[in-house]
């Protein structure tokens, strides 16, 4: 059973740790949905077998199996979890919940108050949403309704009538392809394995690419969607210089000047070796769970029947 | 097909709004046309700027044989204006790593700042577009 456990964090962790890896290699929307998708389904299923292993051990103690009607006996002579471990796991388990339950209540709150300032805004207002401030910025709210693009006075003045193009389809690249919903998986996998915790940032960054590829081919011009990026980075850049005397470091990644970059190239192809490692990691945590439910199925059956035969 | 139609309507009502908030005064719809460089047909930006008028989104009046449009200005947009700022600011002060925000650009630092210079001026040295500024 401990093999089971092993096994499936084993490749939980890889997938956490390889991903900014992995991400390099793919395309930027198969990064976002695969990366997402598999650090969560597997973080699930590290849970789940974890769950497992705190279900064998309390049932291995006398009393518990005397009412469950399983021989204790059989249990403790085909594997039983050691004591020790068996701890360690309930207490692991425990501290996973408390923590999953905590990110998950910040995920929904970040996602109302979008949603709630997205039906704020009158019906009239359509998809986008000018606000009168002189720093330039944008941003995409996810709502209900397809939710709402946020764009600045700022950020319009300093970007041409092109450059506003493509700021336009990027985020709406972001609302129709709901790419805050990946994030929050990959937050909620990071929440619960902190060796998924460079999950959520690669997520981020490869969501950001492939609303970069969208507007690019929207516009059908990778080097004005070059030039929106780099103009949008270095202008609000500038702003915030002057507003505050300083750039607050420690805050930055440089994504802004790799994103213009990657457009400045032509669109890197899918590499097979990357798809293949998630994919592998995913199957060997698929396989792992099953194995474990199986395997704890099986050693049920039989106390149940060694404790009939007593 | 309806719903791709409705997603094209929609991203050009977006840019049309984007272009008449980027400007100062109102515009004609030979303006627009011209400031939207996408090869849209006059009618089609015509029809769109009807469209956002009946909706609210946009006032218009007629100064000699055309229509010129602005922003619905302090009556009915205000109260987008004032929530979208509140939002605003809630972002602002909070961080970054909100999941429901997407922003287009994060922070920078110097070096990514030299280099995206750089960037705009080797890319500043081809043909200029044909848009507005």
């Amino acid at each position: 059973m401990l093999t089971f456990l092993v096994v499936v964090l084993v490749s939980n962790a890889m997938i956490g740790v390889t991903s900014p890896l992995v991400a390099r290699g793919l395309a930027p929307c198969t990064a976002t949905r695969l990366i997402g998708v598999a650090a969560f389904v597997t973080t699930l299923a590290s849970g789940f077998v974890l769950c497992i292993v705190c279900f064998d051990f309390v049932t291995q103690i006398p009393t518990i199996a005397r009412v469950g009607r399983w021989s204790a006996g059989s249990f403790n002579s085909d594997d039983p979890v050691p004591v020790a471990c068996g701890l360690a796991c309930c207490l692991v388990l425990l501290a996973v919940v408390v923590l999953v339950i905590r990110r998950s209540a910040a995920l929904a709150g970040d996602l109302w108050s979008s949603a709630a300032a997205c039906r704020r805004f009158p019906p009239f207002t359509g998809q986008l949403v000018v606000v009168d401030d002189p720093e330039p910025d944008a941003y995409a709210l996810p709502g209900w309704r397809g939710g709402h693009i946020v764009v600045t006075s700022g950020m319009l003045g300093v970007l041409d009538a092109d450059e506003q193009q493509v700021l336009l389809a990027h985020e709406a690249s972001h609302l129709r392809h709901r790419h805050h919903a990946y994030v929050a998986l990959a937050t909620l996998a990071a929440a619960a394995n902190p060796l998924c915790r460079a999950v959520p940032a690669v997520v981020r960054t490869s969501a950001e690419r492939w609303a970069d590829e969208d507007a690019a081919q929207a516009t059908g011009d990778r080097r004005l969607a070059a030039r929106a990026v780099a103009r949008a980075g270095l202008e609000s850049a500038k702003a915030k210089r002057a507003h505050r005397g300083t750039l607050a470091l420690g805050m930055s990644d440089s994504q802004v000047a790799q994103r213009a970059k990657a457009l400045m190239a032509p669109p890197a192809p899918t590499r097979p070796l990357s798809l293949a490692v998630a994919a592998a990691l995913v199957l060997v945590t698929m396989v792992g769970a099953f194995g474990a439910a199986l395997t704890t199925e099986h050693r049920f059956e039989r106390a149940h029947a060694s404790y009939l035969q007593q | 097909m309806s719903a791709g139609d409705r997603r094209e309507r929609g991203a050009l009502e977006a840019e049309v709004l984007a272009c008449l908030a980027a400007t100062d005064g109102p515009m004609t719809a030979r303006q627009v046309n011209t400031a939207i460089v996408s090869s849209l047909a006059y009618t089609t930006v015509m029809t769109t700027l009807g469209r956002l008028h009946e909706k609210g989104a946009l006032v218009r009046e007629l100064t000699g044989r055309a229509y010129v449009y602005r922003l619905t200005g302090d009556s009915l947009a205000i109260d987008a204006a004032v929530t979208a700022r509140r939002m605003h600011k809630a972002l602002n002060a909070g961080s970054d790593r909100s999941v429901a925000l997407n922003r287009f650009v994060s922070e920078l630092e110097p070096e990514d700042e030299r280099f995206l210079a750089e960037l705009l001026r080797q890319l500043s040295d081809e043909p200029p577009p044909a848009g507005v500024s």
